[in-house]
C-alpha cells in the first residue's frame, strides 16, 4: 500500500506536529496523527505510533505542552499544546522550509535550453 | 541552543523515571487505539475490523514504544548498562578465571605506575624551584674525579659572581660534610645534627622563601659575627616539635650559641637534591673570609638571566675560569679552573637517565607480557564460549554488537586490575618516599599525582584493547555455522585459531626470555660487586659514630679514642 506514498524526510514530522498543534489548538496524539493524514489527502506514509517519539522529543524541548484530559467522546487522553518558544521554532522552520521549497521549484522548473541564455 | 540544554536534562531526567514514563506511554498509546478503533467503528467496521485497522494505521506498537524510549532516554548508557550487568555476570560465573586476570593485571599495571611515578619525578617533572629551567650547575674538571677537583675557591667563586654577564647570580654549598657535623646540646643527650654551609645568598637564588622566621643576615655571614642557623622543616618538627617560638631563640650548636633564624619548608629537601641518601637538618652560613684559606670548598649554582642559553654560559665559563686564582694573595699557589656548565636538573638527574630509561622499559615489557598472557587466556576462553556466540548472533546481535561486549568485558577486567594496580603503586610509592637511606635524588617528594593516574588510564584503556583484540578478531572471524554444529571447529578454522595462539606463546616466551636475560645479567653483575674482598668480614662488624668532646684540642683526641677501644675491648665476648 505504502509504494506510492510519501515517505518523510527527517524532521519534517516535527514541524507538521508544530503547526498542527498551532492551527488546532489542543490535541490528543491520535487527532495530531489523523489530522495530518487528512491535510496531506492521505499522501504521506505515516505509521500513527511513529508520532510519539515525535511528541516527546518536542515536549522535552520545550516546544509543546502536554495533560491528561477527557475527549469530547468521554475518553482519557493525553492533550498537546504548542508553547511560546514553539510558535517561535515553527516561525522560523517554516521560513527555512518555505525557501527551500522555493529554491527547488526553481531549480527543478529549469528548461533544457541546450546551455544558451 | 537553549532547546537543547532543555532537552538534555530531560533525557537525563527521563533515564532515571522509566517505570513511570515506561506507564504513561502505555496507556496514552491504548487511550490512541481506542479512539482509533471507535472511529472505525463508526464508519461502520466490525469490532473486529476496527481494531486490525486500527493496530494497521498505528504501525508496530513495540518499535514505537522503542522509538519512544531512544528519543526520551540515554539509550546509549542503557546499552552499556545491559552489557555491563552481563559482563560482571559471566565474570562472576568465571571466577577463577576474574581473579587471575584482575592479579595479573593489578601487578603489571601497579609495577608500571610505581616507576613512572619514580621517573615522573626524577626526569620528567622540573625541579621544586621558581623558574628551575634557568639554573645552572657549575663544575670543575669536566665533572670527574674527586670533590676537590669538582668545587672552586672562594676567592674563584666571588670573582665569578663579580665578572660574569650571562647570569643573574652565582651561589654556592660547602659539599665538604659529615653525617653528625653539628651536635645539639641542651635538649638532653648531645644530638648529631647533620648541617651544610650555604652561601650567603643560596635561597634567594633558589627563590626559596623561609616557612618562618627570615633568612641570613649580613651581620651572620661576616667573620665574627653573630652566630645563626635555619632549621629544616623536618627537623624543626622532630626535634621542636614544630614550635614556632624557637624562631629567635638561641640554640646550642657545636658548644656554640646560636639563633635560629628561621625555618626552611619542607618542599626544599637539599639531601634529595644534592646529596640523595641523606637528609640535613641545619643550614648554616657559609662564612667566607674564614673560608679563603681552606682551598677548593665551594660547589657553584648559577641562575641565568632570561633569554640566555647554557651555551652561553658555556662560553663565558670557558673565558673567565683560566684567569681565577686558587687564592689571590698568594699568586704562588697557581691559577686556572675549568667550568663545565650543566642544567641543574641535568645534573640531578642525569647520571640516573639511563638505569631509569632502561627500568620503565622493563616494566613496559612485562605489561605486554601480562597483556599477551590475558589475550591468550581470553581466546582459550573464547572457544569455550564460541557456541554462545554464535548463538547471539543468530538470534540477532550484530557484529558490532558482540566485538562491543568482548570490549567490554576486557575494560571491566582491566578496570579492576588498574584500581589493585593503582593500590599497589600507592602502597609501593609511599614506602618509597620515606626511605632516606635509598641514594635516589627527590625521592621524598615521589608521589601518585596526576599524570600517574593519568598513565595508569592510558595503561588499562590500552591493555583491555591489546588483550580484548584477539578473541574479537577470532570472534568475528569465524564461521557460525560451524561454530554452531556439535562437531565443532572444522579443519580450517581450527588451524587458524591454533596459528593465532602459536604467535601468542611465541611472542610471550619471547618477552620473558629478554626480561629473563636482562634481569640475570644484572644480578651477575651485582653479584660480582658483592663478591670484592674488604680484607674484612661485613657482616660482623658495625660502624658507630660516637660524639665526644675533645676541648677543641687535637692531642687530647688520641687519649679519649684509645680509652674508648679499651672500654670496648673490656665488654665481655660470647
Amino acid at each position: 500500500m505504502g509504494e506510492s506514498k510519501l515517505d518523510l524526510l527527517q524532521g519534517t514530522l516535527d514541524l507538521m506536529v508544530l503547526q498542527t498543534l498551532a492551527a488546532m489548538g489542543s490535541l490528543h496524539g491520535y487527532g495530531i496523527a489523523r489530522r495530518i493524514e487528512q491535510i496531506s489527502g492521505d499522501e504521506v506514509l505515516l505509521n500513527q505510533g511513529t508520532i510519539y517519539a515525535s511528541l516527546v522529543r518536542l515536549q522535552q524541548r520545550g516546544w509543546i505542552d502536554a495533560e491528561w484530559g477527557t475527549s469530547e467522546n468521554n475518553r482519557k487522553a493525553k492533550f498537546y499544546s504548542i508553547t511560546r518558544a514553539g510558535r517561535k521554532q515553527l516561525a522560523q522552520d517554516a521560513a527555512y522550509w518555505e525557501r527551500l521549497a522555493g529554491v527547488m521549484g526553481r531549480v527543478l522548473a529549469m528548461q533544457n535550453d541546450g546551455g544558451r541564455d | 541552543m537553549v532547546y537543547f540544554f532543555r532537552q538534555a536534562l530531560n533525557r537525563l531526567h527521563a533515564f532515571f523515571h522509566k517505570a513511570p514514563l515506561d506507564q504513561e506511554l502505555n496507556d496514552e498509546m491504548a487511550s490512541h487505539l481506542d479512539l482509533a478503533m471507535e472511529e472505525n467503528m463508526r464508519r461502520g467496521m466490525t469490532k473486529e475490523e476496527a481494531r486490525r485497522q486500527a493496530l494497521v494505521r498505528f504501525g508496530g506498537v513495540q518499535q514505537a514504544k522503542e522509538q519512544h524510549r531512544e528519543t526520551r532516554g540515554l539509550p546509549w548508557i542503557d546499552v552499556l548498562m545491559q552489557d555491563l550487568r552481563f559482563t560482571i555476570r559471566t565474570l562472576k560465573r568465571d571466577r577463577g578465571f576474574t581473579i587471575i586476570a584482575i592479579l595479573i593485571l593489578g601487578l603489571g599495571i601497579g609495577a608500571n605506575v610505581s616507576v613512572f611515578s619514580v621517573v615522573n619525578t626524577i626526569l620528567l617533572r622540573p625541579l621544586p624551584f621558581r623558574d628551575p629551567q634557568q639554573l645552572v650547575w657549575i663544575t670543575g674538571n669536566n665533572g670527574v674525579g674527586g670533590l676537590s677537583g669538582l668545587t672552586y675557591s672562594v676567592d674563584a667563586f666571588e670573582d665569578y659572581r663579580a665578572q660574569n654577564k650571562s647570569l643573574q647570580d652565582v651561589t654556592a654549598y660547602m659539599p665538604f660534610y659529615g653525617q653528625g657535623d653539628y651536635k645539639l646540646t641542651g635538649y638532653g643527650e648531645p644530638q648529631p645534627v647533620n648541617g651544610v654551609m650555604v652561601a650567603g645568598n643560596f635561597f634567594q637564588v633558589l627563590g626559596i622563601q623561609p616557612k618562618l622566621g627570615r633568612l641570613f643576615t649580613q651581620d651572620e655571614l661576616v667573620k665574627g659575627g653573630r652566630p645563626a642557623v635555619l632549621l629544616s622543616e623536618p627537623f624543626w618538627r622532630r626535634q621542636f616539635a614544630g614550635d614556632p617560638k624557637i624562631v629567635g631563640q638561641t640554640i646550642t650548636l657545636n658548644k656554640t650559641p646560636t639563633t635560629v633564624a628561621g625555618v626552611i619548608p619542607a618542599n626544599f629537601d637539599f639531601g634529595s637534591v644534592f646529596a640523595p641518601g641523606t637528609q640535613m637538618d641545619i643550614f648554616a652560613p657559609a662564612i667566607v673570609d674564614e673560608m679563603r684559606d681552606w682551598g677548593n670548598t665551594m660547589s657553584l649554582i648559577g641562575r641565568m638571566k632570561p633569554g640566555v642559553s647554557i651555551g652561553q654560559v658555556q662560553a663565558e665559563a670557558d673565558m673567565l675560569f683560566p684567569q681565577f686564582y686558587f687564592r689571590k694573595t698568594h699568586p704562588e699557589y697557581g691559577k686556572g679552573y675549568t667550568g663545565t656548565v650543566l642544567g641543574l636538573k641535568e645534573y640531578v638527574s642525569g647520571k640516573l637517565h639511563r638505569s631509569l630509561v632502561v627500568l620503565w622499559s622493563a616494566v613496559g615489557l612485562i605489561m605486554l607480557i601480562v597483556c599477551v598472557n590475558l589475550s591468550n587466556l581470553l581466546l582459550a576462553r573464547s572457544a569455550a564460549r564460541s557456541k554462545e556466540f554464535a548463538m547471539r548472533s543468530v538470534l540477532g546481535a550484530g557484529r558490532g554488537r558482540l566485538i562491543r561486549q568482548l570490549l567490554t568485558e576486557s575494560l571491566v577486567l582491566s578496570t579492576g586490575g588498574a584500581v589493585l594496580g593503582l593500590g599497589i603503586a600507592f602502597a609501593v610509592v609511599t614506602w618509597l618516599a620515606h626511605q632516606v637511606s635509598i641514594a635516589l635524588p627527590l625521592l621524598s617528594s615521589i608521589r601518585v599525582d596526576r599524570s600517574a593516574l593519568g598513565w595508569t588510564l592510558l595503561i588499562a584503556v590500552v591493555a583491555a584493547v591489546l588483550f580484548g583484540l584477539a578473541p574479537g578478531i577470532k570472534m568475528s572471524s569465524s564461521d557460525l555455522q560451524e561454530s554452531l554444529k556439535d562437531s565443532g571447529l572444522g579443519a580450517s578454522a581450527g588451524r587458524k585459531h591454533d596459528r593465532m595462539r602459536s604467535v601468542l606463546v611465541i611472542s610471550e616466551v619471547a618477552l620473558a626470555c629478554i626480561l629473563m636475560v636482562g634481569a640475570g645479567l644484572l644480578l651477575r653483575s651485582f653479584l660480582r660487586v658483592l663478591d670484592i674482598d674488604l680484607g674484612f668480614q661485613p657482616s660482623r662488624s658495625a660502624a658507630i659514630q660516637v660524639t665526644y668532646d675533645d676541648g677543641g684540642k687535637d692531642e687530647n683526641r688520641g687519649p679519649i679514642l684509645q680509652n674508648m677501644v679499651d672500654h670496648v675491648k673490656a665488654i665481655p665476648r660470647n
